[in-house]
């Protein structure tokens, strides 16, 4: 299974919108990374049940403004309207959708923050070197 | 540190990604699995004497090629990229490594003795006597082998001593660890391979060492079953990642060791009928609770699990412990998405987080489901959950109490953010539904269980199967229940004592017919 052109634009709009970049100076946010690109080698490899969980949640995501009769996508909407309705369905009563969401959120981590550099900066890597571990890289 | 998986004898290993012929070999064992069972046993059926074949699913990776991103770990450590989940009233997260050394890779190499009152249970329910007595010599040698030591001050690393420090003020009783990590280096990588090769998984200590006597390692072939003729188990077939046929013929027996979930898979393919098989599988759900303190943590340094308490295990059913956790891990646990997202992040090195594991009462079942994949139904029971709900208010006041600033419970219903005691507290009377929590499982029990009934058991207390003869399960599938404690040391010990009693019950045959 591989996402359509469109599908991983629509993945980068989202990734970024869950991990945004420039609220802390030792985060980088998803933008790190071609969220597009990196959704769709997962769901390439992921066995197929899984695959199609994160085909939905992407899909739900996207269409989650309709929703709430707001006539755009996520993507249409400007950035800064985007959040909520990421933060809704994290917290819906529906445990599905709950936990759909929570699967792209838990691979767009694992994939953004694989980059290089971006593990070194979150974990502050100049205070571990002095705290002697050798294997940060 | 010399690295084990380095240097190993030529020829010994055969690498099912790049075979290109078929393969048709014979030896006195074969060995499924090279986990904490198979690659245990492995070693004890070559140092007395056998000669032994290991077949494992997953491929050889070494330490050289572990890197420290989780994703990383996830594609190539393994089974289904950690996708897989229990399937029951909640989905539950189920971790399994599919490589050279199974879990124990991946794993905090915790070393427990079977604790007496379960020994004491699966004399009592199961006629299994003498279970603590007929292990000691075992895990004494397990302990010597892989030289098992308490985590030592210097790697320690500030999450494990926050813990020590916290059940100390309250006055339970808390330790450091036992692992077999002997020079461990406090690198925070168990969950990813450990880097330098302290940790003494299985790749590095068992699948090597039984190399070095003689035995072979058939690695990337996933074995389809066992081949059972007039009732005698004979070989083990497989299929190499490179799509061979890998026939592995065994003259004494054959040892399942693949897990709990994919050895009653591979008895139903091999057509063991038995009612019994894929009932009773048992687990230890775990949850992690994330604090921010106002002073450094560094979970990146010092060992991934190293403190613990073991003081509510009878009581109450629960253990406390320490799960250093990567960021992009803990990312996927914090509360929200966005900006308050990323501010969280921001303050991972002053972010903890402790662990409970609820030896749970609940009951599932392995099945074979579409496709041919493995499937566990599994639902925790009332009183699981009022446990686990205990456990959690338990380690959420102590994380208050030992001044974390706010802490992250991820219990659906309830404040994702607390910053009080009071608030804290609120967690025991959460709700009794397991899909309000983020439990995980790792511990994993039964489905092929001992027992002299036929009836209501799988294999014999000589860990043969009822139904075939030479067909052996020698890993956690045949444990009557689940521990209440990390079991890796447990299915060492069962394992080798399995291996010893087969080898020196085919040996007198072979002493009788000569």
């Amino acid at each position: 299974m591989t996402l359509t052109k469109i599908e991983r634009g629509w993945a980068r709009v989202v990734l970024g919108t869950m991990f945004p970049s420039g609220v802390h100076p030792r985060v980088p946010g998803a933008d790190v990374i071609d969220g597009g690109e990196a959704l769709d080698e997962v769901v390439r490899t992921v066995p197929p049940r899984v695959a199609l969980g994160l085909r939905a949640a992407l899909l739900m995501l996207v269409f989650a403004p309709l929703a709430f009769l707001k006539f755009r996508t996520l993507p249409g909407l400007p950035p800064e309207a985007r959040e909520g309705f990421v933060l809704t369905l994290l917290s819906s009563r529906i445990y599905v959708v709950r936990q759909l969401t929570l699967l792209l959120k838990a691979f767009g981590a694992l994939m953004f923050v694989a980059a290089p550099g971006v593990r070194e900066k979150i974990v502050g890597r100049e205070s571990l070197v002095k705290l002697g571990v050798r294997h940060v890289a | 540190m010399s690295r084990e998986d380095e240097n190993l004898p030529e020829g010994s290993v055969v690498d099912g990604a790049t075979l290109e012929k078929d393969v048709d070999e014979s030896f006195d064992f074969v060995v499924i699995g090279t986990g904490a069972a198979g690659a245990v046993a492995a070693h004890r059926l070559a140092e007395l004497g056998c000669s032994v074949a290991m077949v494992e699913e997953g491929p050889y990776v070494k330490t050289r090629d572990f890197g420290p991103n989780v994703l990383g770990a996830f594609k190539t450590l393994m089974r289904d990229r950690a996708t897989q989940a229990i399937e029951g009233r909640s989905f539950i997260p189920l971790l399994q490594g599919k490589c050279v050394g199974g879990s124990t890779v991946v794993n905090s190499a915790i070393a427990w003795r079977i604790p007496e009152d379960v020994a004491d249970d699966w004399s009592a329910r199961f006629g299994l006597r003498n279970v603590g007595t007929t292990l000691a010599p075992h895990f004494d040698a397990l302990e010597n082998e892989l030289g098992v030591h308490d985590v030592s001050d210097e790697s320690l690393g500030r999450n494990n001593k926050e813990l020590i420090e916290a059940l100390g003020r309250r006055g339970v009783e808390q330790h450091a660890m036992r692992r077999y990590a002997p020079s461990c280096e406090g690198s925070g990588r168990c969950l990813q391979g450990c880097p330098s090769g302290a940790k003494r998984g299985m790749n590095v200590s068992y699948v090597p060492w039984a190399l070095k006597l003689g035995a072979r390692l058939f690695c990337s072939c996933r074995v389809e079953r066992a081949r059972v003729d007039n009732g005698r188990a004979n070989a083990v077939i497989a299929t190499s990642t490179s799509g061979r046929s890998v026939v592995v013929r065994a003259k004494r027996g054959v040892l399942v060791a693949a897990s709990t979930i994919q050895s009653p898979n591979i008895l139903r393919r091999s057509g063991i009928r038995s009612r019994a098989l894929g009932k009773h599988f048992q687990a230890h759900p775990g949850i992690g609770i994330a604090g921010v303190f106002d002073r450094p943590i560094h979970m990146e340094f010092g060992t991934t699990q190293g403190a613990e308490t073991a003081a509510f295990r009878a009581s109450d059913g629960f253990k406390v412990e320490t799960i250093s956790m990567p960021p992009e891990l803990l990312a996927a646990r914090m509360p929200g998405a966005g900006a308050d997202l990323m501010r969280r992040l921001g303050e991972y090195p002053n972010i903890g987080v402790w662990g409970l594991q609820v030896r749970a009462e609940a009951e599932g079942v392995v099945k074979t489901g579409f496709g041919g994949r493995d499937k566990v139904v599994y639902s925790l029971t009332e009183r699981d959950m009022r446990t686990a709900r205990k456990a959690l208010q338990f380690i959420a006041t102590l994380m208050m109490e030992q001044g974390a600033r706010e802490i992250w419970p991820g219990v659906f219903g309830k404040s994702p953010v607390m910053k009080s005691i009071d608030e804290a507290r609120s967690l025991g009377d959460g709700p009794l539904d397991s899909r309000a929590y983020g439990f995980i499982a790792t511990h994993l029990f039964g489905a092929a269980r001992m027992g002299a009934d036929p009836r209501a058991s799988v294999v014999s207390p000589e860990f043969e199967t009822h139904e075939a003869k030479g067909l052996y399960v020698v890993d956690s599938s045949v444990f009557p229940t689940n521990l209440g404690v990390n079991p890796q040391h447990t299915i060492m010990a069962v394992a080798r004592l399995a291996a010893t009693r087969i080898a020196e019950r085919a040996a007198s045959v072979q002493d009788s017919a000569a």
